[in-house]
């Protein structure tokens, strides 16, 4: 979700279905705002209220710089991780 | 799907999001309540095949109480404060006097008023509680001493238990012979085990009370 908002700043419903694009990453949509609300509350993203041509104001949400070193940190560490999984999968079947 | 019914869907869905939502601070119940109500209302405007369906878009959104469930896992301090997080000590305090007053009072009344009265000072000493919960908790006390009373003019003032039965056939179920009194001496007994525990339970739940509120207003958790 962070790593989504590093890019664009979006408005939570086209974060929600740009989750739900991404296949098994979302079960209900709903549960994604209060993980949003969260990670506001965490100073990892930061809102803006944005007036909409269409209706009510809408919320935009884009990560702070806390939350781009969160990205960056848990990249690094997910890289680890997943070579050290592919590292032992290939001693396993080799 | 015609438009009223869709409409009305929504209503239903929001209503039962919002009664779900109770259990969160108020700030947050409306901020997930408004977040979800513009989240339909911005599937309904982007009106794809599957999302112009009302049924469609709650569907993919969850339950509400999926949701809920959801904002209470990711915990719920509150909004920003600058109040320093606050102890329970005196509330913990005030509890306990009313337990050790009633405990006392099973055995000697006068003693557990005592602890009762002490209660009741520490009580309205907190800067916890509100006057509103202050009231309910002396009235519990006030309301219990009443009672205990008036019990204790009803009841009995001796009982004796007698058994009959002739010897080598099963005995009757015993009979309680009480006299002096209006309330039989069982029920007057439960009465007053339930009075002495009122004031006890009443400060439990203005405890509860006072921690929730506390935790939400707990400092960020970042």
């Amino acid at each position: 979700m962070l790593s989504l908002l590093n890019t664009d700043e979006l408005y939570g419903f086209d974060l929600v279905r740009r989750l739900s694009e991404v296949d098994g990453m979302v079960t209900s949509e709903g549960t994604i705002y209060p993980l949003l609300s969260r990670l506001r509350r965490d100073g990892l993203v930061s809102t803006r209220w944005v007036e909409s041509e269409t209706g009510p104001p809408r919320r935009y949400y884009q990560t702070t710089a806390a939350g781009r070193h969160a990205v960056r940190t848990f990249a690094a560490e997910w890289r680890r991780f997943r070579d050290a999984v592919d590292t032992l999968l290939a001693e396993g079947t080799s | 799907m015609t438009t009223d019914i869709g409409d009305q869907l929504v209503r239903d869905y929001l209503a039962r999001l919002d009664r779900m939502a109770h259990q969160l601070p108020k700030y947050r119940r409306v901020e997930l309540v408004q977040e979800i109500s513009q989240h339909i209302a911005s599937a309904r405007a982007a009106g794809t095949a599957e999302e112009t369906s009302v049924r469609g878009v709650l569907g993919r959104l969850g339950e509400p109480a999926e949701i809920v469930a959801a904002a209470l896992r990711d915990g719920a301090p509150g909004p920003p404060t600058d109040h320093p997080p606050v102890g329970t000590g005196l509330e913990i305090a005030t509890v306990g006097m009313f337990a050790v007053g009633s405990l006392a009072g099973l055995a000697i009344p006068t003693v557990g008023l005592l602890g009762w009265i002490v209660g009741v000072v520490l009580l309205w000493t907190s800067r916890q509680w509100r006057r509103p919960e202050k009231t309910v908790g002396t009235a519990s006390v006030f309301g219990a001493v009443g009672l205990a009373v008036l019990v204790g003019a009803l009841s009995p003032q001796s009982c004796t238990a007698s058994q009959s039965g002739v010897a080598g056939q099963p005995a009757t179920p015993a009979a309680e012979q009480c006299t002096g009194g209006v309330l039989p001496g069982t029920v007057g007994f439960v009465l007053y085990l339930g009075l002495l525990i009122t004031p006890v339970v009443a400060s439990l739940v203005l405890l509860r009370r006072v921690r929730r509120r506390t935790r939400r207003a707990g400092p960020l958790d970042a």
